[in-house]
């Protein structure tokens, strides 16, 4: 058991507690910053793996595209108050 | 042990798929399916104490040393596709909205 | 009562597949991928006799801030990074513009004729390597050194391409979602 075996035990266990917490919670919004945070950690698994240019790409795009996309949806669609 | 975790993150968002009512949550889940895929597919190529494919000057002098590159010119693709699928979905979401006046899926089938 | 079903037959799905693919003589188990057939052994045999040659990089930033995204696209062959990444920069860079002005509006003719072009370009150098020799997209500008800007034939001229074309079609995108009225 190096320490490379344990780290990536600790993050294949918050990954899998991030991705529940984000499919079955009440609020929409919370939905949406677990993604955000789902993102970001699999950013530093696949930096683990040693893969730069994945990692790269997916910085960029689960941190600024995707994440102000569902924001700006959900904001323009506010007035009837929309939950689960 | 992460290719454990990427197959049990896409049963958890296949699950998502199933049994939300609410449109948004339908593409959250999509979007956590594409994450653990885009996972299970770089972890396939992994080499023990291997380094990343790029040639430098002070390299390797085996081959056999580098991380598989073929998986992750692969995955750099259906990053972006996934990207524009998001959008497409959310396009979608908010025309039902105009149209129906709700987004929940139940009171839909209702109209 | 529905959620535990589902969870349940979900999770035995999951299951199924971890236990078929561990039963796959086929396939490898997580470290052991076996490389020697793939990765040409030709190059790593002149490279350890010292028949190529490789240059230095040097003066990688320079200017402002702003051209960090054009390095990015330019030097994909010698650092991480190529045409995707590059091409998200530039999209992302037009969502911060308008983020941070309340009354900014973008060219959208711009965006779909750089789009038409880049792409047209693309399948342009395609044809002519058919043309002249060969195969579509073959290389057809000298291989340098290993290490500068100008090397490695056609590769920087199309991930320039590709740049453009990807960034201009996601800003073309984020342009229509972020300059709606609000509904009722």
């Amino acid at each position: 058991m190096t320490l490379l075996d344990v780290i990536m035990l600790i993050l294949s266990l918050l990954l899998l507690i991030m991705a529940f917490l984000a499919v079955s919670s009440k609020h929409t919004m919370k939905s949406v910053v677990f993604l955000s945070v789902l993102s970001m950690l699999s950013v530093v698994g696949f930096i683990l793996l040693q893969a730069p240019d994945v990692a790269i790409t997916e910085a960029v795009v689960g941190s600024g595209l995707v994440t102000a996309l569902f924001i700006f949806s959900l904001l323009s669609m506010k007035p009837k108050g929309e939950k689960q | 042990m992460i290719q454990y975790a990427a197959i049990l993150m896409m049963m958890i968002g296949l699950y998502g798929l199933f049994i939300n009512r609410h449109v948004m949550k339908i593409i959250v889940s999509l979007n956590v399916l594409e994450l653990g895929l885009n996972l299970f597919i770089i972890s396939i190529g992994y080499v023990t104490g291997g380094i990343a494919p790029i040639m430098t000057s002070t390299h390797a002098t085996s081959a056999l040393l580098y991380v598989d590159p073929l998986p992750q010119a692969l995955v750099l693709t259906s990053i972006v596709i996934g990207v524009g699928t998001t959008a497409l979905g959310l396009a979608i979401a908010r025309k039902i909205y105009e149209t129906y006046g709700t987004l929940d899926l139940e009171r839909l089938e209702d109209k | 009562m529905k959620k535990l079903f589902g969870f349940v037959l979900v999770m035995a799905l999951g299951i199924i597949i971890i236990l078929s693919l561990q039963a796959n003589p086929e396939f490898p188990a997580f470290g052991d991928v076996d490389l020697s057939d793939r990765i040409s052994i030709r190059f790593i045999e002149r490279d350890a006799m010292g028949d190529i040659l490789y240059g230095i990089t040097e003066n990688l930033e320079s200017g402002a801030a702003n051209i960090v995204t054009a390095i990015v696209v330019d030097h994909g062959h010698l650092t991480p990074g190529g045409g995707f990444p590059g091409g998200t920069m530039i999209a992302s860079s037009i969502l911060l513009l308008y983020l941070a002005d309340d009354q900014f509006r973008s060219k959208v003719k711009t965006f779909k004729w750089i789009e038409g072009l880049a792409g047209s370009f693309y399948v342009i150098l395609g044809i002519i390597g058919l043309l002249v020799s060969g195969y579509f997209l073959k290389n057809i500008l000298p291989n340098g050194v290993i290490g500068d800007l100008l090397s490695s034939g056609m590769i920087p001229i199309v991930y320039m391409l590709i740049g453009l074309k990807v960034g201009s079609e996601i800003a073309g995108v984020i342009d229509h979602f972020l300059s709606e009225e609000e509904t009722i």
